[in-house]
């Protein structure tokens, strides 16, 4: 059963985690068209799958899994970084070509291959370490906030939901440039969907708002990659292969980019092309990322979305830009980072303590929460620039930790508009019992909202004291002031939360429902499990984090023959 | 005998994490309480044990539990490893903790559940046991932050509407933010987070200006910890030091943690002003109770932070310019401390100012001289804890009357400086008037100049002698002043005793007896003292010829703490209108005394009030300019963009071809520049 039904599936895990959100939405209409309870019935094993698929991906990769080959070994590194690699050939044609090659004595050798001809676009997909938690974390707030607020959707909501997922995990999963801009792409428009057709009576404004900057990243980070594959095909072109085929594929084109910029002929041509490059990638992905004073978009989608979209713009979305910066702008870009490393470093650290000084002033929650997303996304990035293992470490931490927490402060959250919750309206508690009830109910929702703000601030045996403890070890590393700056900006948000929570919301008296109490008890697990045991994610991360470091740090003497082997096949 | 100091070892480990288990499950703590109380007396007999075990081997004992964290990059590798290494040290650490929470214990209210105090037990011991650094800070912050919650919990009127947070746990991340980038700067010019990293070899390859930033950032950390000048907010906050008239502390902690900002008319307003405690109206309240600050002052925060600057010692003794400032808040916050005990009207008040002030007295001793008194100092700061826990448990309200004597008691013994106190002024006396020294044949080596104040300023000696006199002076004053108001307050008011008074009063006694023999056996014997401090290598340093002197000892300023007392006596005995007219005599002093010399409306003014009004500008700015701003640039750009582009908008033909044109011809321009660029 294992080898006939099972291995496939597991060997094609991130693949099936793209694919099954998009049977659910075919499933659920079909299910509705039953009954109501069929379908929502249906959703919830459509979502279960995803969630036991993600968990099965999550135990089962390997982080110093060895490469399957020797071609793969001297193609991308002795450690098979990226697994569960399904690829299907999209565009593109393969055509036969004479390679040529002097020989010694004079004489001419020629020799017929099947090469890729044009642009290389393929359906590829794999996790390495850096993904695996991000796509954790898609499907985890995906999953949570949709089993809870399904009942409030209508079939096209949860479509549109369903997609959201596919989309977001594609974002994370998928390994070929064409793809990843066209996931992310849907991702927003799927989140704005459900944010216009949702929201509040400003959500007409707050999507404008939100998907200019964001698809204009998009935009950018789409020309900038392709503008890569087109220069690392420049890179490539010999007297014996004057029109090499476009890769498009992420691993191949990083390692290959890492190799060919290292020496060779044509590197006038990337000293002229990468700056442009570097600059495009950086607006893309840090502008959606919409750092203060850039931030006033992020914050109105926040209180204007509904609180399960909320959730996932907070928890995962925002994210994608930093994910970008660990995938292509750290890996392909070393030197022209560190050479602005430090203009780049003072910008993101100071944006992070404006949002911070900006949550000050507010008095509504979800503005308070959304800056301090901001600010602790600015970290994150801060962490992630410094070149060192503990600070990108740390910043990744950061922000699974954020995800965690600000998923389980929003869900507690109560909302202005009463509509969001009038499915469950049905289920107040009787008026006898209101009293009791609402002190019981009051008392729960502090222990789990204070639980959430011990957890951001990073107080011991939470997420977010990892984090915190880790950070800083970068950043004293890269510089010291900059490690100053990280301190005041954290020790600012606590001070903010501190003050905020005198201002106790007003909570909301819908009973919780056992699922609601499932949902409750997952997020605020995981945020225990992960500060008291943070190595069971670090060990995860570390081998792919220590592929992206410069390569003059003895450790990636590895990095460097990573693409040996793809000079050696191409030449 | 392997396996006896196995089972001790493990008891010293788990006992704490059962107390925790056992507050888990017995939700209201009834009987609950008797088993964390045996747990505490288990842990106290294992440590005693392996005292007396380390001491008679000489070697350390260490239990390796587990890796927190690994991070190898190869070059440098951030391990955190979780394990108990017990030392001379750790170990009469562990004592010291496990008599304090007997004490506090003793008089814990029963309807209040340990899970907090069982939290920062575990955080103290996993600080006090620490083999690295980082598992000291996890510790280190675990016990803050438990602590800070523990001040909520033992509320009694309000329990539910308390905001959780306090001003406590904000200046503790302060001191935690500069501890950590201390603790950052170790590891990266160290090379490793293990006590043994800072061998004489390690250090002296270093530059000074590094060893002063690491041993300052460590410094501040202390501070913070030990509630020194200015880090002192929380301690003054948290135990409603604060005039009631003015806006010095009492609105100092609302400013910092935010006021309620809720309208009138609202849920939360109704039902914050229905509160008994009245927060509504900002008024402060003693309701942290006794037994909690007890915890706070004597094993949670002042030893703990002491003990770790002990630890950074062989890194301070490099950087004179930290010792200075070490000395300098010493010396500070023990006369200013000093000073506003003995204007403060209740035991709490007072006995929380003159622990502080102890504090910085240690603080200042340990600091000042290049063959310094801390091992003497150690023993003073531990052996005054205990005598601050017992005053502290016993001047609760409730029990006060059945608690007069043991109140006495341990006043006396807290007076009479027998405890090291005395024995450490005549460490800096010696120092100040080597000529007086000198004529003892003991003392003849501390004629060595001082490091910290250099030969040249080493006049400066005698005014930090005089300071000490003074505040010497002032706390024998202030402490029986206390007793002295509390016996006329109690003999107004008709408080009743709770009837289960036997269990608690005997254990304090017990205590108090237990801690008298044993201070008396190790202060006599200041050869066993410096044995059991130097078993581990970390105290080593701390250990010179010197200070083999008799702890418990009398000195020169015993006059002065007899003095004290009689003027306390004089003044406030009897109900009289002496106090109003040295008061009135005094002046502004008086004024500047009560009011804790203003330091809470400078943090006011400094930086709470700036840091919200920048807060709220900011955020104005951001909403009224900036964004008002952009929208304005945005509509004046659509206005003439529209205009300029009208043609379009009207269905111009030729202009669509040349913008067409235009885009091609640009970027065939672009692909033909890139690719000759090749």
């Amino acid at each position: 059963m294992w080898d006939l039904y099972l291995q496939p599936i597991q060997r094609q895990l991130p693949l099936w985690l793209m694919l099954v959100p998009l049977l659910g939405i075919v499933l659920v209409w079909l299910g509705r068209r039953f009954s109501e309870a069929a379908g929502r019935q249906t959703l919830f094993v459509n979502l279960l799958t995803s969630v036991l698929l993600c968990v099965w991906m999550v135990a089962s990769y390997e982080p110093l899994k060895p490469a399957a080959n020797q071609e793969q070994a001297s193609f991308l590194g002795t450690i098979d970084r990226f697994q569960f690699r399904s690829s299907f050939s999209w565009v593109g044609e393969s055509r036969s070509e004479t390679l040529e090659r002097s020989l010694p004595n004079g004489r001419i050798a020629s020799r017929e291959f099947a090469i890729r001809w044009g642009p290389d676009i393929r359906f590829e997909v794999g996790v390495d370490g850096i993904s695996l938690w991000f796509t954790a974390l898609s499907v985890l707030l995906v999953v949570v906030t949709l089993s809870v607020e399904c009942r409030a959707e209508s079939a096209a909501s949860i479509g549109a939901w369903l997609w959201l997922e596919s989309s977001l995990v594609g974002a994370f999963v998928v390994l070929d440039v064409v793809l990843f801009a066209i996931c992310w792409m849907s991702t927003l428009l799927a989140i704005a969907w459900l944010i216009g057709s949702r929201g509040d009576s400003q959500r007409h404004e707050a999507v404008m708002r939100f998907l200019k900057p964001t698809a204009i990243g998009v935009g950018l980070v789409t020309i900038g990659l392709c503008g890569l594959v087109l220069a690392f095909g420049w890179l490539r072109q010999s007297p014996n292969r004057p029109h090499p085929p476009l890769i498009f594929s992420m691993p191949e084109l990083i390692a290959g980019l890492g190799h060919w910029t290292a020496g060779g002929d044509n590197l006038v041509l990337w000293a002229n092309v990468s700056p442009w490059l570097f600059g495009l990638l950086v607006l893309g992905f840090t502008g959606p990322m919409l750092l203060a004073p850039f931030h006033r978009a992020f914050v109105m989608s926040v209180s204007s979305a509904p609180p399960a979209v909320a959730i996932v713009l907070v928890g995962v979305l925002i994210k994608v830009g930093v994910y970008g910066w660990l995938r292509f702008i750290i890996p392909v870009f070393p030197d022209l980072l560190r050479l602005n490393t430090d203009f780049l470093a003072m910008l993101i650290g100071l944006s992070s303590l404006l949002a911070a000084v900006l949550a000050f002033g507010q008095t509504d929650w979800y503005r308070r929460v959304a800056l301090a997303t901001t600010s602790s996304v600015g970290l994150s990035l801060l962490g992630v620039m410094t070149f060192t293992l503990e600070g990108m470490v740390g910043g990744m931490l950061r922000m699974l930790s954020h995800g965690l927490t600000a998923a389980l402060l929003l869900w507690l959250l109560p909302r202005s508009s009463e509509s969001n919750f009038s499915c469950r309206r049905n289920l107040i508690t009787p008026v006898a019992a209101e009293c009791a009830y609402e002190r019981r109910h009051n008392k729960r929702c502090r222990a789990f909202f204070r639980l959430a703000l011990f957890a951001w601030i990073g107080l011991p045996g939470l997420s977010g004291f990892v984090a915190e403890f880790v950070s800083p070890f970068g950043l004293i590393q890269h510089e010291f002031n900059l490690a100053l700056l990280s301190l005041t900006t954290s020790g600012l948000i606590a001070w903010m939360w501190v003050r905020a929570d005198r201002d106790e919301p007003q909570w909301s008296l819908m009973p919780w429902t056992p699922l609601d109490w499932s949902v409750l008890v997952t997020l605020v697990g995981l945020n225990i499990s992960m500060g008291i045991a943070p190595q069971f994610v670090i060990s995860r991360i570390e081998p792919s984090l220590v592929a992206l470091l410069p390569p003059d740090r003895p450790e990636l003497t590895a990095q460097a023959s990573v693409s040996a082997g793809f000079s050696r096949s191409e030449r | 005998m392997e396996t006896l100091r196995s089972v001790a070892m493990w008891v010293v480990i788990g006992a704490p994490i059962i107390g925790l288990l056992l507050a888990c499950l017995s939700k209201r703590i009834g009987r609950g309480l008797i088993g964390v109380r045996l747990l505490v007396a288990a842990s106290l007999v294992s440590s005693l044990a392996l005292l007396a075990d380390v001491t008679a081997t000489r070697r350390p004992i260490a239990q390796a539990l587990g890796t927190w964290l690994n991070l190898d990059a190869m070059q440098r590798v951030l391990t955190i490893s979780l394990g108990v290494r017990c030392d001379g040290l750790a170990l009469l650490q562990l004592v010291w903790t496990s008599v304090v929470l007997l004490i506090v214990l003793a008089r814990w209210p029963s309807r209040i559940s340990v899970y907090w105090l069982m939290l920062a037990w575990i955080g103290v011991t996993a600080v006090v046991t620490a083999g690295n650094l980082g598992q000291m800070f996890l510790g280190w912050c675990l016990s803050a932050w438990a602590s800070s919650e523990l001040a909520r919990r033992t509320d009694d009127s309000v329990t539910d509407e308390l905001p959780v947070f306090r001003p406590v746990w904000l200046v503790q991340r302060v001191s935690d933010a500069m501890l950590l980038t201390g603790i950052g700067l170790v590891w990266l010019y160290f090379g490793s987070l293990e006590w043994s990293a800072w061998t004489a070899d390690a250090i002296a390859r270093q530059r000074p200006e590094l060893l002063s930033s690491i041993s300052l950032c460590v410094l501040i950390g202390v501070i913070g910890r030990c509630a020194q000048l200015p880090l002192s907010v929380w301690l003054e906050s948290e135990t409603g030091f604060a005039a009631k008239s003015n806006r010095s502390v009492v609105k100092l902690s609302d400013e910092i943690v935010g006021l309620w900002n809720v309208p009138d008319g609202h849920q939360v307003a109704e039902r914050l002003k229905s509160d008994p405690a009245g927060r509504w109206q900002n008024e402060d309240d003693e309701t942290i109770s006794a037994p909690v600050m007890a915890w706070w002052l004597c094993a949670a925060f002042l030893p703990t932070g002491i003990c770790v600057l002990l630890r950074f010692e062989p890194l301070l003794a490099v950087a004179s310019n930290t010792k200075l400032l070490a000395v300098a808040v010493g010396a500070f916050t023990l006369m200013l401390c000093s000073a506003s005990a003995a204007a403060q009207n209740s035991w709490a008040r007072v006995l929380g100012q003159l622990a502080v002030g102890q504090c910085g007295l240690t603080l200042l001793t340990m600091n000042l001289e290049k063959s310094n008194g801390s091992n003497v100092t150690l023993f003073m700061l531990l052996w005054q804890s205990v005598l601050f826990a017992l005053l502290l448990a016993s001047s609760v309200t409730s029990e006060r009357r059945r608690s007069n004597a043991i109140l006495i008691v341990a006043a006396l013994l807290l007076v009479s400086g027998l405890w090291g106190r005395h024995a450490v002024v005549d460490v800096l006396w010696d120092k100040a008037f080597p000529a007086v020294a000198a004529a003892s044949p003991a003392m003849t080596e501390v004629s060595d100049d001082n490091v910290v104040l250099g030969t040249t300023s080493s006049g400066l000696l005698p005014f930090v002698i005089s300071l000490v006199c003074l505040s010497e002076l002032l706390l024998s004053f202030s402490l029986f002043r206390a007793f002295f108001l509390s016996r006329r307050q109690l003999a107004m008011s008709s408080t009743q005793a709770d009837d289960e008074w036997p269990v608690s009063q005997v254990s304090l006694w017990l205590t108090l007896a237990g801690s008298v023999i044993a201070g008396v056996w190790l202060g006599v014997d200041a050869e066993l003292w410096n044995q059991i401090l130097s078993v581990g290598g970390t105290a080593t340093n701390t250990v010179d010829s010197v200070t083999q002197r008799v702890a418990l000892s009398a000195g020169h300023l015993m006059p002065l703490s007899a003095i004290g007392v009689v003027l306390a006596w004089w003044m406030y005995a009897k109900r009289s209108s002496l106090p109003e007219k040295i008061s009135a005599m005094l002046g502004p002093f008086a004024r500047l005394s009560r009011n804790r010399f203003y330091w809470n409306d400078l943090y006011f003014l400094l930086v709470s009030q700036p840091g919200i009004s920048l807060g709220r500008w900011i955020a104005w700015l951001d909403e009224q300019v900036w964004e008002r701003g952009r929208q304005a640039v945005r509509r004046e750009i659509a206005r003439f963009a529209g205009e300029s582009c009208e043609p379009l908008a009207n269905g111009l033909w030729p202009i669509y071809a040349l913008t067409t044109f235009s885009s091609v011809v640009v970027l065939t321009w672009m692909l033909m520049w890139l690719k000759s660029s090749s």
